[in-house]
Protein backbone atom coordinates (compact mmCIF):
# COMPACT_ATOMS: atom_id res chain seq x y z
CA UNK A 1 0.00 0.00 0.00
CA UNK A 2 3.12 2.32 1.49
CA UNK A 3 4.29 1.55 -1.84
CA UNK A 4 1.87 2.48 -4.39
CA UNK A 5 1.42 5.96 -2.63
CA UNK A 6 5.09 6.28 -2.86
CA UNK A 7 4.92 5.23 -6.80
CA UNK A 8 1.97 8.35 -7.37
CA UNK A 9 4.39 10.83 -5.26
CA UNK A 10 6.59 10.17 -7.97
CA UNK A 11 4.75 10.39 -10.88
CA UNK A 12 3.47 13.64 -9.43
CA UNK A 13 6.89 14.84 -9.40
CA UNK A 14 7.82 13.24 -12.44
CA UNK A 15 5.35 15.44 -14.11
CA UNK A 16 6.04 18.83 -12.57
CA UNK A 17 7.92 20.36 -14.90
CA UNK A 18 8.47 24.00 -14.99
CA UNK A 19 11.59 23.20 -12.75
CA UNK A 20 13.52 21.76 -15.95
CA UNK A 21 12.57 25.12 -17.74
CA UNK A 22 13.89 27.10 -15.03
CA UNK A 23 17.12 25.35 -15.14
CA UNK A 24 17.66 26.22 -18.45
CA UNK A 25 17.00 29.72 -18.59
CA UNK A 26 20.48 30.94 -17.21
CA UNK A 27 22.44 28.91 -19.71
CA UNK A 28 19.87 29.78 -22.98
CA UNK A 29 20.19 33.41 -21.34
CA UNK A 30 24.43 33.25 -21.78
CA UNK A 31 23.83 32.17 -25.08
CA UNK A 32 21.51 34.69 -26.51
CA UNK A 33 23.31 37.33 -24.71
CA UNK A 34 27.40 36.56 -25.94
CA UNK A 35 26.29 34.41 -29.14
CA UNK A 36 23.07 35.48 -30.59
CA UNK A 37 22.58 39.34 -29.21
CA UNK A 38 25.31 40.51 -30.88
CA UNK A 39 24.63 39.14 -34.66
CA UNK A 40 21.66 41.06 -34.47
CA UNK A 41 22.94 43.99 -33.02
CA UNK A 42 25.02 45.02 -36.19
CA UNK A 43 21.66 45.82 -37.44
CA UNK A 44 20.70 49.22 -35.41
CA UNK A 45 24.63 49.61 -34.93
CA UNK A 46 25.37 49.65 -38.60
CA UNK A 47 23.00 53.43 -38.57
CA UNK A 48 25.92 55.28 -36.02
CA UNK A 49 29.27 56.84 -36.05
CA UNK A 50 31.23 54.84 -33.01
CA UNK A 51 34.18 53.10 -32.13
CA UNK A 52 34.51 50.60 -28.87
CA UNK A 53 36.90 52.94 -27.41
CA UNK A 54 34.54 55.98 -26.52
CA UNK A 55 31.14 56.66 -25.82
CA UNK A 56 29.98 59.06 -28.70
CA UNK A 57 27.69 57.35 -30.83
CA UNK A 58 26.31 59.60 -33.56
CA UNK A 59 23.11 58.84 -35.98
CA UNK A 60 24.36 58.90 -39.56
CA UNK A 61 21.05 56.68 -40.89
CA UNK A 62 22.36 54.85 -44.44
CA UNK A 63 25.60 56.82 -44.78
CA UNK A 64 28.03 53.98 -44.75
CA UNK A 65 25.75 52.01 -46.79
CA UNK A 66 25.82 54.79 -49.27
CA UNK A 67 29.74 54.67 -48.77
CA UNK A 68 29.45 51.23 -49.66
CA UNK A 69 27.69 51.42 -52.90
CA UNK A 70 28.90 55.08 -53.92
CA UNK A 71 32.35 56.07 -52.79
CA UNK A 72 34.10 53.11 -52.34
CA UNK A 73 32.32 51.01 -55.18
CA UNK A 74 35.72 49.58 -56.63
CA UNK A 75 37.15 48.18 -53.20
CA UNK A 76 33.09 47.26 -52.57
CA UNK A 77 33.10 44.63 -56.04
CA UNK A 78 36.79 44.12 -55.56
CA UNK A 79 36.41 42.50 -52.35
CA UNK A 80 33.11 41.07 -53.55
CA UNK A 81 35.26 39.20 -56.53
CA UNK A 82 37.58 37.94 -54.05
CA UNK A 83 35.41 36.10 -51.63
CA UNK A 84 33.29 34.99 -55.29
CA UNK A 85 36.41 33.62 -55.75
CA UNK A 86 37.04 31.72 -53.04
CA UNK A 87 33.96 29.75 -52.73
CA UNK A 88 33.98 28.90 -56.17
CA UNK A 89 38.11 27.80 -55.89
CA UNK A 90 36.78 26.14 -52.73
CA UNK A 91 33.63 24.34 -53.94
CA UNK A 92 35.28 23.45 -57.62
CA UNK A 93 38.05 21.78 -56.28
CA UNK A 94 37.28 20.00 -52.91
CA UNK A 95 33.66 18.69 -54.15
CA UNK A 96 35.83 16.98 -56.96
CA UNK A 97 38.97 16.16 -54.98
CA UNK A 98 36.84 14.73 -51.76
CA UNK A 99 34.16 12.67 -53.96
CA UNK A 100 37.62 11.07 -55.60
CA UNK A 101 38.70 10.51 -52.70
CA UNK A 102 35.60 8.64 -51.29
CA UNK A 103 35.42 6.70 -53.65
CA UNK A 104 38.69 5.62 -53.32
CA UNK A 105 38.77 4.92 -49.82
CA UNK A 106 35.01 3.22 -49.88
CA UNK A 107 35.99 -0.30 -49.31
CA UNK A 108 36.39 -0.81 -45.47
CA UNK A 109 39.83 -2.10 -45.26
CA UNK A 110 42.96 -1.53 -42.84
CA UNK A 111 44.74 0.36 -45.44
CA UNK A 112 41.92 2.39 -46.47
CA UNK A 113 40.75 2.82 -42.63
CA UNK A 114 44.85 4.33 -41.84
CA UNK A 115 44.40 6.64 -45.19
CA UNK A 116 41.40 8.11 -43.85
CA UNK A 117 42.26 9.03 -40.38
CA UNK A 118 45.52 10.40 -42.05
CA UNK A 119 43.79 12.51 -44.26
CA UNK A 120 42.04 13.81 -41.29
CA UNK A 121 44.85 14.51 -39.21
CA UNK A 122 45.15 18.27 -40.29
CA UNK A 123 42.11 18.88 -38.78
CA UNK A 124 43.19 18.72 -35.40
CA UNK A 125 45.95 21.18 -36.22
CA UNK A 126 45.73 25.06 -35.06
CA UNK A 127 44.68 27.29 -38.41
CA UNK A 128 48.16 29.27 -37.18
CA UNK A 129 50.25 25.73 -37.18
CA UNK A 130 49.20 25.39 -40.97
CA UNK A 131 49.37 28.42 -42.08
CA UNK A 132 52.88 29.27 -40.38
CA UNK A 133 53.59 26.05 -42.43
CA UNK A 134 51.95 26.69 -45.74
CA UNK A 135 53.53 30.31 -45.28
CA UNK A 136 56.72 28.89 -45.52
CA UNK A 137 56.01 26.69 -48.56
CA UNK A 138 55.34 29.69 -50.80
CA UNK A 139 57.84 31.90 -49.40
CA UNK A 140 59.26 33.29 -52.21
CA UNK A 141 62.23 33.72 -51.83
CA UNK A 142 63.35 31.07 -48.99
CA UNK A 143 59.99 28.61 -49.47
CA UNK A 144 60.08 25.26 -50.12
CA UNK A 145 58.14 25.17 -53.39
CA UNK A 146 60.29 27.39 -55.05
CA UNK A 147 63.52 25.72 -53.72
CA UNK A 148 61.88 22.55 -55.00
CA UNK A 149 61.14 23.73 -58.57
CA UNK A 150 64.42 25.57 -58.45
CA UNK A 151 66.07 22.03 -58.09
CA UNK A 152 64.10 20.66 -60.90
CA UNK A 153 65.19 23.37 -62.81
CA UNK A 154 61.67 25.16 -63.71
CA UNK A 155 62.12 28.62 -65.64
CA UNK A 156 61.33 31.10 -63.02
CA UNK A 157 61.91 29.40 -59.76
CA UNK A 158 62.93 30.58 -57.49
CA UNK A 159 62.05 33.84 -56.98
CA UNK A 160 58.40 33.69 -58.38
CA UNK A 161 55.88 34.63 -56.18
CA UNK A 162 52.79 32.87 -55.65
CA UNK A 163 50.66 35.67 -54.59
CA UNK A 164 51.81 38.44 -57.79
CA UNK A 165 48.06 38.29 -59.26
CA UNK A 166 44.15 38.12 -57.32
CA UNK A 167 43.31 34.54 -58.62
CA UNK A 168 46.67 33.69 -57.63
CA UNK A 169 46.82 34.36 -53.98
CA UNK A 170 43.43 33.05 -53.71
CA UNK A 171 43.78 30.12 -55.58
CA UNK A 172 46.92 29.16 -53.22
CA UNK A 173 45.18 29.92 -49.93
CA UNK A 174 42.43 27.80 -51.41
CA UNK A 175 44.54 25.16 -51.85
CA UNK A 176 45.52 25.60 -48.04
CA UNK A 177 41.63 25.79 -47.03
CA UNK A 178 41.02 22.07 -48.52
CA UNK A 179 44.61 20.86 -47.61
CA UNK A 180 43.30 21.29 -44.04
CA UNK A 181 39.95 20.61 -44.10
CA UNK A 182 39.01 17.89 -46.37
CA UNK A 183 38.63 14.68 -43.89
CA UNK A 184 35.50 16.43 -43.19
CA UNK A 185 33.78 16.20 -46.27
CA UNK A 186 35.72 12.57 -46.81
CA UNK A 187 34.70 11.45 -43.79
CA UNK A 188 31.08 11.96 -44.69
CA UNK A 189 31.21 10.80 -48.16
CA UNK A 190 32.83 7.20 -47.22
CA UNK A 191 30.13 7.00 -44.16
CA UNK A 192 27.17 8.00 -47.37
CA UNK A 193 28.60 5.93 -49.94
CA UNK A 194 28.55 3.12 -47.14
CA UNK A 195 24.94 3.47 -46.97
CA UNK A 196 24.36 2.60 -50.22
CA UNK A 197 23.74 -1.16 -49.78
CA UNK A 198 25.44 -3.71 -51.74
CA UNK A 199 22.43 -5.40 -52.60
CA UNK A 200 21.62 -2.61 -55.52
CA UNK A 201 24.99 -2.50 -56.95
CA UNK A 202 24.98 -6.27 -57.27
CA UNK A 203 22.18 -6.23 -59.11
CA UNK A 204 23.09 -3.45 -61.31
CA UNK A 205 26.13 -6.06 -62.10
CA UNK A 206 24.00 -8.66 -63.07
CA UNK A 207 21.74 -6.78 -65.39
CA UNK A 208 25.46 -5.93 -66.68
CA UNK A 209 26.25 -2.23 -65.84
CA UNK A 210 29.59 -1.45 -66.17
CA UNK A 211 31.41 0.49 -63.06
CA UNK A 212 30.38 4.15 -65.13
CA UNK A 213 27.25 3.20 -65.56
CA UNK A 214 26.52 2.23 -61.63
CA UNK A 215 28.13 5.34 -60.89
CA UNK A 216 26.35 7.81 -62.84
CA UNK A 217 23.33 5.40 -62.35
CA UNK A 218 22.99 4.72 -58.71
CA UNK A 219 25.87 6.19 -56.98
CA UNK A 220 25.56 9.71 -57.76
CA UNK A 221 21.57 10.15 -57.40
CA UNK A 222 21.76 8.54 -54.12
CA UNK A 223 24.61 10.50 -53.31
CA UNK A 224 23.26 13.61 -54.63
CA UNK A 225 21.09 15.29 -51.40
CA UNK A 226 24.79 14.28 -48.67
CA UNK A 227 26.81 16.24 -51.58
CA UNK A 228 24.36 19.15 -51.44
CA UNK A 229 24.58 19.07 -47.82
CA UNK A 230 28.23 19.22 -48.18
CA UNK A 231 28.36 21.96 -50.52
CA UNK A 232 25.91 24.29 -48.55
CA UNK A 233 28.44 23.83 -45.93
CA UNK A 234 31.13 24.47 -48.19
CA UNK A 235 29.67 27.68 -49.68
CA UNK A 236 28.82 29.21 -45.87
CA UNK A 237 32.43 28.47 -44.67
CA UNK A 238 34.56 29.36 -47.96
CA UNK A 239 32.06 33.15 -47.84
CA UNK A 240 33.01 33.35 -44.26
CA UNK A 241 36.46 31.67 -44.21
CA UNK A 242 39.28 34.57 -42.76
CA UNK A 243 41.89 32.54 -41.15
CA UNK A 244 44.42 31.53 -43.65
CA UNK A 245 43.68 34.87 -45.67
CA UNK A 246 44.56 36.98 -42.71
CA UNK A 247 47.26 34.46 -41.26
CA UNK A 248 48.85 33.84 -44.70
CA UNK A 249 48.38 36.88 -46.52
CA UNK A 250 49.81 39.21 -43.88
CA UNK A 251 53.27 37.89 -44.81
CA UNK A 252 52.97 39.54 -48.21
CA UNK A 253 53.11 43.10 -49.00
CA UNK A 254 50.24 43.56 -51.30
CA UNK A 255 46.37 43.35 -49.91
CA UNK A 256 44.32 42.88 -53.22
CA UNK A 257 42.66 39.81 -52.59
CA UNK A 258 41.43 40.03 -48.99
CA UNK A 259 38.00 38.35 -48.79
CA UNK A 260 34.81 40.03 -47.17
CA UNK A 261 35.61 38.04 -44.47
CA UNK A 262 38.99 38.68 -44.30
CA UNK A 263 38.34 42.70 -44.35
CA UNK A 264 35.99 42.85 -41.71
CA UNK A 265 38.46 40.75 -39.09
CA UNK A 266 41.28 43.13 -39.95
CA UNK A 267 39.10 45.86 -39.49
CA UNK A 268 37.96 44.83 -35.97
CA UNK A 269 41.47 44.60 -35.63
CA UNK A 270 42.75 47.79 -36.68
CA UNK A 271 40.47 50.39 -37.49
CA UNK A 272 38.12 52.14 -34.96
CA UNK A 273 35.60 52.81 -37.38
CA UNK A 274 33.56 50.29 -36.52
CA UNK A 275 29.84 51.65 -37.88
CA UNK A 276 31.46 50.97 -40.95
CA UNK A 277 32.07 47.61 -40.06
CA UNK A 278 28.76 47.22 -38.74
CA UNK A 279 27.41 47.76 -42.26
CA UNK A 280 29.70 45.63 -44.12
CA UNK A 281 28.60 42.96 -41.34
CA UNK A 282 25.08 43.51 -42.28
CA UNK A 283 25.70 42.95 -45.73
CA UNK A 284 27.33 39.74 -45.72
CA UNK A 285 24.38 38.69 -43.48
CA UNK A 286 21.58 39.16 -46.19
CA UNK A 287 24.18 37.67 -48.83
CA UNK A 288 25.05 33.89 -46.46
CA UNK A 289 21.39 34.25 -45.62
CA UNK A 290 19.98 34.11 -49.37
CA UNK A 291 23.00 31.68 -50.14
CA UNK A 292 21.65 29.55 -47.10
CA UNK A 293 18.45 29.65 -48.44
CA UNK A 294 19.00 28.95 -52.10
CA UNK A 295 20.63 26.16 -51.05
CA UNK A 296 17.87 24.86 -48.79
CA UNK A 297 15.72 24.61 -51.23
CA UNK A 298 17.59 23.25 -53.94
CA UNK A 299 18.05 20.39 -51.35
CA UNK A 300 14.58 19.67 -50.42
CA UNK A 301 13.84 19.72 -54.11
CA UNK A 302 16.67 17.06 -54.46
CA UNK A 303 15.52 14.87 -51.77
CA UNK A 304 11.96 14.43 -53.22
CA UNK A 305 12.91 13.74 -55.95
CA UNK A 306 15.21 10.74 -55.00
CA UNK A 307 13.21 9.64 -52.19
CA UNK A 308 9.41 9.79 -54.14
CA UNK B 1 30.03 -25.84 -53.86
CA UNK B 2 33.69 -26.70 -55.64
CA UNK B 3 32.57 -24.40 -58.08
CA UNK B 4 31.74 -21.67 -56.24
CA UNK B 5 34.74 -21.45 -54.20
CA UNK B 6 36.60 -21.28 -57.57
CA UNK B 7 34.72 -18.21 -58.52
CA UNK B 8 35.06 -16.40 -55.75
CA UNK B 9 38.93 -16.85 -55.95
CA UNK B 10 38.38 -15.74 -59.86
CA UNK B 11 36.96 -12.49 -58.51
CA UNK B 12 39.21 -11.84 -55.74
CA UNK B 13 42.04 -12.14 -58.45
CA UNK B 14 39.92 -9.82 -60.89
CA UNK B 15 39.43 -7.06 -58.35
CA UNK B 16 42.74 -6.93 -57.20
CA UNK B 17 44.00 -5.67 -60.79
CA UNK B 18 41.29 -3.54 -62.14
CA UNK B 19 42.38 -0.75 -63.59
CA UNK B 20 40.23 1.13 -60.88
CA UNK B 21 41.65 -0.02 -58.06
CA UNK B 22 45.00 0.88 -59.12
CA UNK B 23 43.90 4.03 -60.33
CA UNK B 24 42.54 4.81 -57.06
CA UNK B 25 45.54 3.68 -55.41
CA UNK B 26 47.80 6.38 -57.30
CA UNK B 27 45.28 8.73 -56.21
CA UNK B 28 45.54 7.75 -52.45
CA UNK B 29 49.47 7.51 -52.81
CA UNK B 30 49.55 10.97 -54.19
CA UNK B 31 47.45 12.83 -52.03
CA UNK B 32 49.03 11.37 -48.98
CA UNK B 33 52.33 12.95 -50.53
CA UNK B 34 50.80 16.36 -50.81
CA UNK B 35 49.90 15.74 -47.18
CA UNK B 36 52.63 15.09 -45.92
CA UNK B 37 55.63 17.19 -47.46
CA UNK B 38 55.06 20.34 -45.85
CA UNK B 39 54.42 18.58 -42.41
CA UNK B 40 58.21 16.63 -42.87
CA UNK B 41 59.68 20.30 -44.33
CA UNK B 42 58.36 21.50 -41.09
CA UNK B 43 60.11 18.73 -38.97
CA UNK B 44 63.31 18.69 -41.00
CA UNK B 45 63.20 23.00 -41.05
CA UNK B 46 63.23 22.62 -37.44
CA UNK B 47 66.16 20.84 -36.91
CA UNK B 48 68.44 23.57 -39.10
CA UNK B 49 70.33 26.21 -38.16
CA UNK B 50 69.03 29.93 -39.75
CA UNK B 51 72.22 29.44 -41.94
CA UNK B 52 71.33 26.09 -43.60
CA UNK B 53 67.77 26.77 -43.92
CA UNK B 54 69.10 29.92 -46.22
CA UNK B 55 71.79 28.69 -48.32
CA UNK B 56 69.90 24.82 -48.43
CA UNK B 57 66.12 24.92 -48.05
CA UNK B 58 65.61 21.64 -48.75
CA UNK B 59 68.32 19.81 -47.75
CA UNK B 60 68.85 17.75 -44.68
CA UNK B 61 70.46 19.68 -41.58
CA UNK B 62 74.24 18.28 -40.82
CA UNK B 63 73.15 18.05 -37.02
CA UNK B 64 70.00 18.14 -35.05
CA UNK B 65 69.91 21.83 -33.49
CA UNK B 66 67.74 20.80 -30.45
CA UNK B 67 68.64 24.03 -29.39
CA UNK B 68 66.04 25.69 -31.54
CA UNK B 69 63.44 24.00 -29.49
CA UNK B 70 65.18 25.09 -26.27
CA UNK B 71 65.12 28.98 -27.87
CA UNK B 72 62.01 28.70 -29.10
CA UNK B 73 60.32 27.61 -25.57
CA UNK B 74 62.01 31.06 -24.16
CA UNK B 75 61.52 33.25 -26.71
CA UNK B 76 58.22 32.33 -27.92
CA UNK B 77 57.52 32.15 -23.81
CA UNK B 78 55.42 28.99 -24.52
CA UNK B 79 55.81 28.56 -20.98
CA UNK B 80 53.34 31.37 -20.30
CA UNK B 81 51.23 30.44 -23.35
CA UNK B 82 50.71 26.94 -22.75
CA UNK B 83 49.57 28.10 -18.80
CA UNK B 84 47.26 30.14 -20.83
CA UNK B 85 45.82 27.87 -23.05
CA UNK B 86 44.98 25.24 -20.46
CA UNK B 87 43.52 27.75 -18.30
CA UNK B 88 41.12 28.96 -20.90
CA UNK B 89 40.52 25.04 -22.82
CA UNK B 90 40.00 23.58 -19.91
CA UNK B 91 37.71 25.91 -18.07
CA UNK B 92 36.58 26.38 -21.01
CA UNK B 93 35.68 22.64 -21.53
CA UNK B 94 34.35 22.08 -17.71
CA UNK B 95 32.01 24.56 -18.11
CA UNK B 96 30.59 23.63 -21.13
CA UNK B 97 30.17 20.12 -20.89
CA UNK B 98 28.24 20.82 -17.80
CA UNK B 99 26.13 23.37 -19.78
CA UNK B 100 25.68 21.11 -22.63
CA UNK B 101 24.53 17.92 -19.86
CA UNK B 102 22.75 20.36 -18.19
CA UNK B 103 20.53 21.42 -20.94
CA UNK B 104 20.47 18.31 -22.86
CA UNK B 105 19.30 16.41 -19.51
CA UNK B 106 16.25 19.19 -18.71
CA UNK B 107 15.57 19.54 -22.57
CA UNK B 108 14.87 15.63 -22.81
CA UNK B 109 12.73 15.45 -19.74
CA UNK B 110 10.23 18.13 -21.12
CA UNK B 111 10.56 16.76 -24.90
CA UNK B 112 6.88 16.11 -25.34
CA UNK B 113 6.04 19.68 -23.79
CA UNK B 114 5.40 22.24 -26.28
CA UNK B 115 7.24 24.86 -24.43
CA UNK B 116 10.12 21.65 -24.24
CA UNK B 117 9.68 21.80 -28.82
CA UNK B 118 10.11 25.36 -28.45
CA UNK B 119 13.40 25.50 -26.79
CA UNK B 120 15.24 23.09 -28.50
CA UNK B 121 14.38 24.51 -31.78
CA UNK B 122 15.55 28.06 -30.49
CA UNK B 123 18.90 26.19 -28.95
CA UNK B 124 19.18 24.69 -32.80
CA UNK B 125 17.81 27.97 -34.61
CA UNK B 126 20.58 29.94 -33.47
CA UNK B 127 22.60 27.83 -35.88
CA UNK B 128 21.20 29.28 -38.28
CA UNK B 129 22.05 32.62 -37.69
CA UNK B 130 25.17 33.88 -39.83
CA UNK B 131 28.20 34.76 -37.14
CA UNK B 132 29.17 37.72 -38.50
CA UNK B 133 28.87 40.18 -34.83
CA UNK B 134 32.33 39.75 -34.00
CA UNK B 135 32.24 44.04 -34.29
CA UNK B 136 29.52 43.83 -31.71
CA UNK B 137 30.78 41.01 -29.55
CA UNK B 138 33.59 43.26 -28.94
CA UNK B 139 32.16 45.95 -27.63
CA UNK B 140 29.21 43.75 -25.80
CA UNK B 141 32.71 42.16 -23.95
CA UNK B 142 34.44 45.31 -23.35
CA UNK B 143 30.97 46.93 -21.59
CA UNK B 144 30.66 43.56 -19.66
CA UNK B 145 34.05 43.71 -18.36
CA UNK B 146 34.68 40.16 -20.19
CA UNK B 147 37.55 41.74 -22.22
CA UNK B 148 41.29 40.59 -21.96
CA UNK B 149 41.05 38.35 -18.85
CA UNK B 150 40.49 34.78 -18.25
CA UNK B 151 36.95 34.78 -17.22
CA UNK B 152 35.72 36.50 -20.41
CA UNK B 153 36.97 33.86 -22.46
CA UNK B 154 35.97 30.97 -20.48
CA UNK B 155 32.29 32.01 -20.15
CA UNK B 156 32.28 32.76 -24.01
CA UNK B 157 33.28 29.43 -25.34
CA UNK B 158 31.15 27.68 -22.11
CA UNK B 159 27.95 29.55 -23.74
CA UNK B 160 27.93 27.93 -27.66
CA UNK B 161 26.27 24.75 -26.50
CA UNK B 162 24.05 24.40 -29.64
CA UNK B 163 26.23 21.87 -31.53
CA UNK B 164 26.63 19.71 -28.25
CA UNK B 165 22.85 19.88 -27.14
CA UNK B 166 22.38 18.65 -30.62
CA UNK B 167 23.96 15.41 -30.59
CA UNK B 168 23.70 14.81 -26.70
CA UNK B 169 19.98 15.34 -26.81
CA UNK B 170 19.85 13.36 -29.90
CA UNK B 171 21.49 10.61 -27.94
CA UNK B 172 19.43 10.82 -24.90
CA UNK B 173 16.44 10.21 -26.82
CA UNK B 174 17.49 7.19 -27.78
CA UNK B 175 17.91 5.76 -24.26
CA UNK B 176 14.18 4.36 -22.86
CA UNK B 177 12.70 6.09 -20.18
CA UNK B 178 12.57 3.39 -17.84
CA UNK B 179 16.55 3.63 -16.79
CA UNK B 180 15.32 7.50 -15.35
CA UNK B 181 11.90 6.10 -13.65
CA UNK B 182 13.30 2.99 -12.17
CA UNK B 183 16.41 5.31 -10.65
CA UNK B 184 13.31 7.85 -9.59
CA UNK B 185 11.97 4.78 -7.59
CA UNK B 186 14.82 4.41 -5.82
CA UNK B 187 15.31 7.78 -5.00
CA UNK B 188 17.12 9.60 -7.08
CA UNK B 189 17.13 13.10 -7.50
CA UNK B 190 17.70 14.78 -10.06
CA UNK B 191 21.08 15.52 -9.89
CA UNK B 192 21.99 11.66 -8.82
CA UNK B 193 19.75 10.66 -12.15
CA UNK B 194 22.20 12.94 -14.31
CA UNK B 195 25.55 12.21 -13.26
CA UNK B 196 25.11 8.74 -11.75
CA UNK B 197 22.75 6.97 -14.20
CA UNK B 198 22.92 9.20 -17.66
CA UNK B 199 26.39 10.44 -17.81
CA UNK B 200 27.87 6.45 -17.75
CA UNK B 201 24.95 5.69 -20.63
CA UNK B 202 25.91 8.54 -22.96
CA UNK B 203 29.56 9.12 -22.40
CA UNK B 204 29.94 8.21 -26.37
CA UNK B 205 28.30 11.29 -27.33
CA UNK B 206 29.80 13.27 -24.06
CA UNK B 207 33.27 12.25 -25.08
CA UNK B 208 32.95 13.23 -29.25
CA UNK B 209 31.55 16.38 -28.37
CA UNK B 210 34.50 17.03 -25.33
CA UNK B 211 37.00 16.18 -27.88
CA UNK B 212 35.73 18.23 -30.84
CA UNK B 213 35.14 21.29 -28.48
CA UNK B 214 38.25 21.12 -27.41
CA UNK B 215 40.17 20.89 -30.03
CA UNK B 216 37.92 24.30 -31.16
CA UNK B 217 38.89 26.26 -27.79
CA UNK B 218 42.23 25.03 -28.18
CA UNK B 219 42.98 25.77 -31.87
CA UNK B 220 41.49 29.50 -31.95
CA UNK B 221 43.48 31.83 -32.77
CA UNK B 222 41.69 34.91 -34.33
CA UNK B 223 38.70 35.05 -32.23
CA UNK B 224 40.95 35.56 -28.95
CA UNK B 225 43.34 38.27 -30.87
CA UNK B 226 40.53 40.52 -30.83
CA UNK B 227 40.07 40.10 -27.34
CA UNK B 228 43.18 39.20 -25.62
CA UNK B 229 45.48 42.10 -26.33
CA UNK B 230 47.56 41.52 -23.07
CA UNK B 231 50.69 39.40 -24.07
CA UNK B 232 50.88 37.59 -20.98
CA UNK B 233 47.08 36.18 -21.81
CA UNK B 234 48.48 34.83 -25.22
CA UNK B 235 47.36 31.25 -25.56
CA UNK B 236 49.62 28.73 -27.69
CA UNK B 237 48.47 29.20 -31.68
CA UNK B 238 48.62 33.45 -30.50
CA UNK B 239 52.10 32.95 -29.65
CA UNK B 240 53.20 30.94 -32.38
CA UNK B 241 52.09 33.72 -34.41
CA UNK B 242 53.00 37.22 -32.86
CA UNK B 243 56.34 35.74 -31.57
CA UNK B 244 57.87 34.47 -34.05
CA UNK B 245 57.97 37.39 -36.66
CA UNK B 246 59.73 40.33 -36.55
CA UNK B 247 59.22 43.29 -39.06
CA UNK B 248 61.24 42.20 -41.73
CA UNK B 249 62.34 38.77 -41.00
CA UNK B 250 60.42 35.48 -39.71
CA UNK B 251 63.10 33.25 -37.62
CA UNK B 252 61.35 29.85 -39.42
CA UNK B 253 63.80 27.21 -37.58
CA UNK B 254 62.47 28.34 -34.39
CA UNK B 255 58.92 28.73 -35.00
CA UNK B 256 59.07 25.58 -36.44
CA UNK B 257 60.13 24.40 -33.21
CA UNK B 258 57.76 25.73 -31.56
CA UNK B 259 54.87 24.48 -33.76
CA UNK B 260 56.27 21.18 -33.55
CA UNK B 261 56.45 21.50 -29.34
CA UNK B 262 53.03 22.75 -29.19
CA UNK B 263 51.45 19.97 -32.15
CA UNK B 264 52.59 17.14 -31.17
CA UNK B 265 49.90 17.01 -27.99
CA UNK B 266 47.23 17.42 -30.09
CA UNK B 267 48.35 14.87 -32.46
CA UNK B 268 48.78 12.28 -29.89
CA UNK B 269 44.75 12.91 -28.37
CA UNK B 270 43.57 12.88 -31.80
CA UNK B 271 45.51 9.36 -32.49
CA UNK B 272 44.00 8.17 -29.23
CA UNK B 273 40.48 9.44 -29.48
CA UNK B 274 40.38 9.03 -33.66
CA UNK B 275 36.87 7.23 -33.51
CA UNK B 276 35.08 9.98 -31.66
CA UNK B 277 36.24 12.49 -34.11
CA UNK B 278 35.03 10.73 -37.15
CA UNK B 279 31.60 9.68 -35.35
CA UNK B 280 31.04 13.50 -34.23
CA UNK B 281 31.01 14.67 -38.23
CA UNK B 282 28.85 11.82 -39.39
CA UNK B 283 26.49 12.22 -36.75
CA UNK B 284 26.16 15.66 -36.88
CA UNK B 285 24.89 16.12 -40.51
CA UNK B 286 23.26 12.51 -40.71
CA UNK B 287 20.99 13.74 -37.49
Amino acid sequence: MSQKVNLNKIKLKYKRKYKYVVWILPSLFGLLLLSVYPRLQIFPMSLYKWSPVSSIKEYKGLHYYKMMFQYNIDNTLLYAKNTIMYIFFLFAIQTVLSFLLALALQKNTKHNRIFRAFFFLPMVFSSTMISLTWAYMYDPNLGIINALLGKLSVDGFPGFSFFQKNWMAVLCIVIVHIWANIGYPITILTSGLNTISEEVMEASRIDGANAWQSFWKITFPLMLPTALRLSLLTVSTGAMASDYIVMIGSRSMEKDYDTWAAVLYKGVLNSTDYGSLCAKCVVMFFVLAVFSLIQYLALRKVENAVLG
Amino acid sequence: MKNNRQKTKKTKLKSGWKPLNVLSKILIYAYALILIVPLMFAVITSFKTAEERVVDPIGLPESLQWSNYVIAWQEGSLLRATINSLIISGGGIILLMLNVILVSYCLNRIRDTKIGTALYMLILCTMFIPSVGSVTTVMLRRQLGLYNNYIGEILCSAVGITFGVFIVSGFLRTIPRDLEEAAMIDGARDGQIMFRVLVPVIKPALVTVGIFSFTGIWNACLGPMLTLRDEKLFTIPMALLLNFTGQFTVEYEKMFAGVIMTSIPIVIIYLKCQKSFTSALTGSVKG
